[in-house]
């Protein structure tokens, strides 16, 4: 009975910690979509870049892992900034939802492959300074596991406080509910956006240092990712922060359970079948916010 | 696009289609006996077809669809596995499997009549995910990522006494392309009737059209089962083609390489498809040098037409030709 | 058998806790025009969303022609009769204004299924047909001329003449206008009032939100008076105009109407 158990909580810390990483990147997608009604699909590339930007910085600068994860931070940012500048900012204002997605799905495309052409399609081999073991009992978790969850609540702590607190944050939430009042009351959107899609994307680029050593590091690394993450914002609700945070420990927590009991090979099959059934059911999210079209 | 019968009155129909035929009579023997090129010549024509039924989901009725690469896969897997464990011919499996590649689109419609852009978007990604999956897991049936050996190319047929093989790749270009025009055809008529006035409504405004009388739920499934039909259709063809076939081929990012095509070709358009599916196949070809840049070319062609010239080759192509003659007031 | 074309019982509309409409009752005769007024936020587009199915009800039944219509939506009422047009200008704007028209067409093409594969003769006269009515409706309101223009580059007064155009076009029985003349200038306005009168004349059943008072108190047989989303008060113009309830509903302003 104990061996149940303590499987249980084993699991339990593995869906947590993928769930943290998956939160990282999920809750980016959210806030762009929550400010700009964009769906980011170069989301998953910042993840990927992240995880290379951390590699090369203590491969050839010899740095320290934990410097190596702002360092991926600031990549994402700058990521961001790029392409909301080519993108996003011109493409606005004009009601079209189609044009951005789809010149974010060029982007995407752009970036794996030109990331092909420069990395290989070979797998890296990123080691983590934190891959020694913690026991407790039966159950085991690495330093990395724990740093992830560490930093990872942290930095979504942080940007929680950030858009309940301070006046910035308040000012993007009332981007997001309104925009057209929110520009009435001088609120320079333009700006605020850019922060949004800076933050978002510097969040991704961090999840993808902590990614590297778990995941195989190819230019399609962010890409297994980021499907899953538009599932976690779909089942949280587009644009909810609160649900995105339930919905992405949900989906790590499933992944695990799944991967215990039903082997790997299914995972996605589990989680994809969950979205549609999401959209079907409650294509809102599980906390949802009804909004009737105004004829 | 307005009124096309006065539109289009520069040459009849029937020369256009007689310059095709022509046309595709001639291309294999351009490309002499390298095997190479007669293979880019299929995948063009299936890429043509491929396109041109994503166009008339996306382009024609506005829905965000990514998940094409499924229906294709339906196609090709039905068709083989039909053949070889049921012992059925050709020509029978390959209606059977466009039609259930059709009620596969059905079923994504359902999807599509509830969610709008982007949500819309995310569940055709996640369906044609869940599909790939399937072809993976399905070991017993598809033999997972394995694939399936060995396949046969269409029975060979007599034609006024003559033994054609398909075997004979210019023969099984030859072929396909026959399919492609009656798909062309088949669609070019459909867009230009009142169905082409209704597909285009719902696209315009959901609720506009509601009010004309459209059921828009209706007429999204008969985009998807269609154009999920004429997937199947091409994709019944791709493994005697390849001779091996792997779920890799229909992974979720080929979606977005026919995506790009319809794109590209510009999107809305009965000729934008074809374009785009010729330039994007031929491109990486022309360009191998850089290796296996295939992705790369699609993802710098999308971006760019997408943010400078978003109606694609056709959309430039007007306004060269307006430009050129020089009209002060162009109706598009 | 009722001379009413539509009978409305109890009808409510709850968006949560907020009642736009509650508790409506309204017959209207047929070949006549009914006018929908009250101050904003009277719950008068709900009402027409509503009747036409855009919208379903809370509660209560809607009733056309004796037939019950309620859990039918709009596209289905089209099918029976109903057309209306929208607050906010809805039209192709990238299609021309003859294809607009022509869409409107949807319900009443006669083309065997196989032509629409295999254009024959069924195909082509329809076709012809089509674009003749359309020109027809496009003459009468005025827009002939422009029929072969994209529709997003006529001027806003004409746009929403196209659109009573396109939902002509489906030869209804009874039309639903939400707020028709909402920024025409008074030659506009005119000009609608007249065709409004017109289709009357011609056998068509119309039903009107307005704010425009010149335009209701010429135009209407009924006025129907909303305030918070219930029934105020009904009857004809002149009895409107100077009825205590109604003058206060809208804040003691004079409701100006200029006879002519």
């Amino acid at each position: 009975m104990v061996d149940i158990a303590s499987l249980i909580i084993q699991q339990s810390i593995n869906g947590i910690v993928m769930g943290c990483l998956y939160v990282m990147v999920a809750l980016g997608l959210t806030l762009i979509y929550g400010v700009m009604n964009q769906i980011n699909f170069a989301h998953a590339d910042f993840v990927t870049l992240g995880a290379f930007a951390s590699y090369f910085f203590v491969k050839w600068m010899g740095g320290g892992y934990l410097i190596s994860i702002l360092v991926a931070f600031l990549a994402g940012g700058v990521l961001g900034y790029i392409i909301n500048l080519t993108i996003f900012a011109p493409l606005r204002d004009r009601g079209d939802e189609l044009r951005p997605l789809i010149a974010t799905i060029g982007a995407s495309i752009l970036l794996e492959n030109g990331s092909l052409l420069f990395f290989g399609p070979v797998p890296y081999q990123y080691d983590t300074p934190y891959a020694d073991a913690i026991r407790i009992g039966k159950i085991f978790f690495t330093e990395q596991s724990l740093l992830v969850v560490l930093v990872a609540s942290a930095a979504i702590a942080a940007l929680y406080a950030f858009m309940k607190f301070t006046f910035t944050g308040k000012a993007l939430r009332a981007i997001s509910q309104d925009r057209e009042t929110a520009g009435l009351m001088g609120i320079n959107q333009a700006f605020l956006i850019m922060l949004t899609i800076v933050i978002a994307s510097a969040m991704a680029g961090m999840a993808g240092a902590m990614l590297g050593p778990i995941l195989v590091l190819t230019p399609f690394a962010g890409a297994s990712v980021v499907v899953k993450a538009f599932a976690i914002v779909i089942i949280g609700g587009f644009g909810n922060m609160e649900g995105t945070i339930i919905a992405g420990l949900l989906v790590g927590l499933i992944e695990a359970f799944t991967t215990q009991y039903l082997g790997s090979g299914v995972i996605d099959l589990v989680v994809f079948g969950l979205l549609l059934v999401m959209l079907l059911v409650r294509p809102t999210g599980l906390i949802a916010e009804k909004k009737e079209e105004n004829v | 696009m307005s009124n096309q019968a006065s539109q289009k009155s520069s040459f009849p129909r029937w020369v256009w289609f007689a310059l095709v035929f022509a046309a595709i009579a001639v291309i294999p023997m351009l490309v002499g006996g390298s095997a190479y090129w007669k293979s880019i010549l299929i995948s063009i024509v299936l890429n043509i077809m491929l396109a041109m039924s994503l166009n008339l989901i996306l382009g024609y009725t506005g829905q965000l669809h990514l998940g094409h690469s499924g229906f294709f896969g339906v196609g090709a897997y039905a068709t083989t596995l039909l053949i070889q464990k049921a012992g059925f011919n050709f020509w029978i499996a390959m209606v059977a499997s466009s039609m259930m590649a059709g009620v596969i689109g059905i079923l994504l419609a359902f999807f599509a009549t509830r969610l709008k852009g982007h949500y819309l978007a995310i569940a055709s990604m996640a369906f044609a995910v869940i599909l790939h999956q399937i072809l993976l897991n399905w070991d017993s049936m598809t033999s997972g990522p394995l694939g399936i050996y060995g396949i046969a190319p269409p029975p060979a047929m007599t034609i006024f006494g003559k033994l054609i093989k398909f075997n004979d790749q210019v023969n099984l270009f030859y072929l396909v392309s026959i399919f492609a025009v009656l798909v062309y055809i088949f669609l070019d008529n459909i867009l230009r009737s009142p169905i082409g006035e209704t597909l285009r409504a719902v696209r315009e405004d959901e609720v506009s059209a509601a009010s004309l009388g459209i059921n828009t739920k209706l007429w999204k499934i008969f985009s998807f089962g269609v154009g999920a039909a004429i997937a199947g259709l091409a994709g019944s063809f791709y493994p005697s083609f390849v001779g091996t076939l792997v779920p890799d081929s229909f992974a979720v990012v080929e979606s977005f390489t026919y995506l790009a095509m319809v794109i590209v070709g510009g999107m809305g358009t009965m000729i934008g498809p074809v374009i785009g599916a010729i330039v994007l196949t031929l491109l990486p070809e022309v360009l191998r040098d850089i290796g296996d840049a295939r992705l790369l070319v699609y993802g710098i062609t999308l971006t760019l037409v997408i943010l400078f010239m978003p109606g694609g080759i056709v959309q430039g192509f007007k306004s060269l030709i307006s430009k050129k003659t020089s009209t002060t007031s162009s109706s598009n | 058998m009722s001379n009413n074309i539509l009978e409305v019982k109890g009808l409510c509309k709850y968006f949560g806790g907020v009642k736009a409409v509650d508790g409506i009752d309204l017959q209207i005769p047929k070949n006549t025009i009914q006018a929908i007024i009250g101050p904003n936020g009277a719950g008068k587009s709900t009402t027409l969303n509503l009747l036409s199915g855009t919208y379903f009800p809370t509660h209560g039944s809607i009733q056309f022609e004796g037939k019950d219509v309620t859990s039918l939506s709009l596209h289905q009422r089209v099918h029976l009769g109903v057309a209306r047009t929208f607050q906010k200008i809805r039209l192709f704007k990238q299609l021309s204004v003859l294809d607009n028209v022509i869409a409107g067409f949807h319900i009443h093409h006669h083309i065997p299924l196989w032509e629409y594969i295999i254009p024959g003769k069924a195909f082509k006269k329809d076709r012809l047909d089509c674009q003749q009515e359309a020109l027809d409706l496009l003459k009468f309101v005025g827009l002939e001329h422009r029929a072969y223009d994209r529709a997003g580059s006529l001027a806003y007064g004409q746009q929403r003449l196209l659109e009573i155009a396109r939902a002509l076009a489906t030869r209804p029985k009874l039309f639903m206008l939400d707020e028709p003349a909402a920024g025409l200038n008074d030659t506009e306005v005119q000009f609608l009032m007249d065709r409004l009168i017109s289709l009357k004349n011609k056998g068509i059943t119309i039903v009107v939100v307005e704010h425009n008072m010149k335009l209701v108190m010429n135009v209407a047989d009924q006025i129907f008076v909303m305030d918070h989303g219930e029934y105020l008060f009904d009857g004809k113009p002149s009895e409107i105009q100077s009825n205590p309830k109604v003058i206060a509903a809208y804040l003691g302003a004079e409701i100006e109407v200029a006879h002519e």
